[in-house]
């Protein structure tokens, strides 16, 4: 029976132009899952892309190649021994010696070292999949940032350290390893670097190890990988044989990373703009002294060709660094959600006929507590025996109805328009909504356009009950369809979410750890990319620069300042501006000013740059996560038909009550 | 005491109903003013595209010495708009300056160096752009005449629509040469 054999990929940290095709390919002629492919090719570090019979993955590899991605065919090899614990170590000019419990290890100055460094309480896999969630909510799947590698060596410090040390012989197998516990070893061999801290300490000894070795190779990413038999148990007092079954694999990882050391990488074809600079250069030097391209002695020929030799390899390197580190232009994602907007609560009406609500409540209370009740108790029997409580709940459920009659005619009458030409006016656009700002929902931290989270409180009998309700009714999103996008405002409108989750305070993903809490939430979203209706009021945007009067002033200040300037409009070369010569000037500001204004407004802009869509006062505003127009017409109908029902019937309760009550 | 009641709620229904006709009939009134707001919203585009088309004359003629005859039916074209006064001349002059401007896209073809113009490439971008618009526009036009017209013949509507006379309206409708199918000749040449 052959052995399996892994097909490792190193992964792109972002998806290469190459990727749908070689996710097809894979797909199609491998038969490969092609999610789970993707997952794999995307990321940071190393990941096992498939296993199986090596005749079958060879079969993958050329594929891989022509995509540039670098891979390894390895038949993992059993660790023949566990790296020794190190208890002490000494260090000297030309070696490391490691004094271990049963051996001395000594790791010769220029070797080649595989270091694994490694987080062994799994805060490295939880940090990193935060780190990744909060990426991928701010800039998307495509431009998700793994955490850098300073980054992580500081987490797996700060967590559970342990340090593994192999010596590579010449054909890249293991000859030594030891294994290194931070307070477990005596730092007095590190002298003068030595520390009280011993996580600091084995940071030294980790920097020391590359300082002394020829080749140095730092993997860090022990618990990030899903290499088989070499994952990372939680430690927990169920498994008591966890620490013992981790310490395993983390051998057994870095057995299999110097296996891949060893079979060596299959690279993909070097196209790239080194290789073309390196022979630009190198073509250069041989066009000066063609004798290069024959005589051995180029050196003697071409006293600088050394320098020039060398000025290639730091080019070649410096562009092989520039290739492999991340990209550091600073890529400023999705701003940051606007503040909600403090005093705008006095412009809406709703804010006034809840407060007038709120007074005739307290009212009424106060008179039930003076009164000892019997006040407010008698208003409410006269009230009803009159018939005049039902037949106000009657023209309350009325204008409900037509309310919801009337927006249900309005969606029906209102054409749908493209966004691309979209007029001002009442419109109606459907398409997919995008965040517009880098918007999460509060409690379950899902990227949104929109979520409205109401929080709960238990109360005396033992009923929910609403103690705060907050929306991003503030935030802008985004609205596209296939011509275009179209901003949209939803300030002033009671948004149809269709996406509905319940927790309690405290609650970590799905698990629930207090039930009987006190509090609740319900959050409300509009996940990114759903499929949204709206009716509302398009309008061009507020442009919130200055007006052509400031714009005017900034003008001619900058011209006082400009004595050169100011210089043209001394027509009658005196050296100074007289009163009549300052009108002109001013004129001439003007002038310009209004022709600057009137040329950027006939720039045309995007349609999400100047047009939005918002309430207006007296018109609707309707925002809906719906299927069809049509789920939405009927769902008003269902609102309107009980309505009327409800009202007519309770109409008929107070007349028939006001007939009693007059006889 | 009965009798009350049975008045009280025909009187309730009478309101109901009255109200229920009420929003039909402003339903229609709306409707209305919404077709003719977007004709006028189709109007927007035109005249737009009709202030860009003497700039994209002026940048052809330096070029196309030798196609005056498109240059002129484009501009006859545009002046018929002018002399246009009923609606179906207006878009009958419309329609003519679509094929005409249809038929100078295709001459600029042999124009390498006009569509190499920076000046030529915004004029044409910005008139295509209007165009799109244009279309978008009047399919918009054309689904708010089908609601109305719809609206016209649904029950109870109708009821209200013959009390106040409200008519149907027409669709934006294209000439017959454009539904007839388009004849290709390969020329060996």
């Amino acid at each position: 029976m052959s052995q399996t054999t892994y097909l490792i990929v190193e992964q792109q940290l972002k998806p290469a132009d190459s990727l749908p095709e070689l996710l097809k390919q894979l797909s199609a002629k491998h038969q490969l899952d092609i999610y789970q492919c993707r997952q794999r090719l995307i990321g940071r570090g190393r990941s096992l892309l498939a296993k199986g019979a090596r005749e079958n993955l060879e079969k993958i590899s050329p594929l891989l190649r022509k995509a540039k991605v670098c891979h390894w065919l390895v038949e993992p090899g059993k660790p023949q021994y566990l790296p020794s614990r190190i208890l002490s170590l000494q260090i000297d000019d030309d070696k490391i010696t490691f004094i271990c419990q049963k051996k001395i290890v000594i790791f010769p100055k220029g070797a080649t070292i595989l270091a694994v460094f490694a987080e062994m309480s799994g805060e490295l896999a939880k940090k990193s999949i935060t780190h990744l969630l909060s990426s991928h909510a701010y800039r998307g799947r495509d431009d998700v940032r793994h955490l850098q590698e300073e980054k992580i060596r500081k987490i797996i410090l700060q967590g559970k350290p342990v340090l593994d040390l192999y010596l590579l012989d010449e054909k890249k197998r293991i000859s030594a390893a030891v294994r290194i516990f931070p307070g477990k070893f005596n730092p007095q061999g590190l002298g003068e670097r030595a520390t009280l801290s011993s996580r600091q300490n084995l940071s030294t000894l980790l920097n020391l190890a590359e300082e002394y070795a020829g080749r140095f190779i730092l993997q860090t990413d022990f618990g990030l990988v899903n290499f088989p038999g070499c994952t990372l148990q939680r430690e927990t007092p169920e498994e008591p044989e966890a620490e013992r079954k981790n310490l395993i694999s983390l051998a057994r990882y870095g057995w299999l990373l110097a296996d891949l050391e060893r079979v060596g990488t299959s690279k993909p074809p070097v196209t790239d703009e080194a290789a073309q600079r390196t022979g630009a250069v190198s073509a250069t030097l041989l066009q000066q002294n063609p004798g290069l391209m024959v005589d051995d002695s180029a050196q003697v020929v071409l006293p600088t060709a050394k320098q020039l030799a060398a000025e290639i390899n730091a080019a070649d390197s410096e562009l092989q660094s520039a290739k492999t580190a991340e990209p550091t232009v600073a890529d400023p994602g999705l701003p940051p959600p606007p503040a909600a907007i403090s005093g705008g609560q006095w412009k809406d009406p709703r804010f006034w006929l809840g407060s007038a609500g709120a007074v005739v409540v307290i009212a009424f209370i106060l008179l039930a507590e003076f009164s000892d009740g019997r006040l407010l108790r008698s208003i409410a029997e006269q009230g009803f025996a009159s018939g005049a409580i039902p037949f106000a709940g009657a023209g309350l459920m009325f204008w409900g109805g037509f309310y919801f009659l009337r927006l249900k005619r309005q969606i029906e009458n209102t054409p749908t328009s493209r966004v691309r030409s979209v007029a001002m006016g009442m419109v109606e656009v459907k398409g997919q909504a995008i965040r517009r700002y880098a918007l999460l929902s509060p409690m379950s931290h899902t990227p949104c356009v929109f979520y409205r989270l109401t929080r709960y409180r238990r109360d005396r009998n033992d009923q929910w009950r609403i103690s705060s309700v907050s929306s991003s009714d503030n935030v802008p999103f985004l609205l596209a369809d296939e011509t275009g996008r179209v901003e949209v405002d939803p300030t002033g409108c009671r948004v149809t979410a269709g996406t509905r989750q319940e927790g309690f305070p405290g609650q970590v993903g799905l698990t629930r750890f207090n039930n009987d809490s006190d509090e609740k939430w319900r959050e409300e979203i509009i996940i990114e990319g759903t499929l949204l209706y709206v009716l509302g009021f398009a309008r061009v945007k507020r442009t919130t620069g200055p007006n052509l009067n400031e714009r005017k002033i900034v003008a001619l200040r900058e011209l006082k300042r400009n004595p050169q300037n100011l210089q043209q409009f001394d027509t009658d070369g005196d050296g100074k501006i007289s009163a009549e010569e300052w009108d002109a000037a001013r004129e001439a500001v003007a002038e310009k000013v209004l022709h600057e204004s009137l040329k950027e407004q006939q720039k045309r802009k995007k349609q999400e740059e100047h047009v939005l869509i918002g309430k207006k006062k007296g018109r609707p505003l309707v925002i809906a996560e719906t299927h069809s127009e049509d789920h939405l017409t009927r769902r008003l109908t269902l609102y309107t038909l009980p309505l009327f029902i409800g009202a007519a019937a309770t109409t008929a309760g107070s007349i028939y009550l006001l007939l009693n009550y007059l006889n | 005491m009965t009798g009350w009641i049975v008045l009280g709620v025909i009187l309730l229904l009478l309101l109901g109903l009255i109200s229920y006709l009420i929003i039909i009939y402003n339903g229609f009134v709306a409707l209305k003013n919404n077709i003719n707001q977007d004709w006028s919203n189709i109007d927007v585009l035109l005249k737009q595209r009709y202030d860009e088309l003497p700039k994209l004359i002026k940048v052809c003629e330096g070029y196309m010495q030798h196609e005056q005859q498109t240059l002129e039916a484009v501009v006859k074209a545009r002046s018929q708009i002018n002399s246009a006064h009923s609606e179906g001349e207006k878009l009958q002059a419309q329609n003519l300056l679509s094929d005409t401007l249809k038929s100078l896209f295709m001459v600029v073809e042999r124009y390498p160096d006009l569509k190499a113009d920076s000046g030529f490439r915004q004029l044409s971008n910005r008139i295509s752009e209007i165009e799109d618009q244009i279309a978008d526009r009047r399919e918009l036009y054309n689904a708010a005449v089908t609601i109305y017209n719809t609206r016209l013949e649904q029950f109870p509507d109708l009821i209200i629509a013959r009390i106040f006379n409200f008519t149907d309206r027409d669709l934006w409708k294209i000439d017959a040469a454009h539904r007839q199918d388009v004849e290709v000749s390969f020329q060996h040449g």
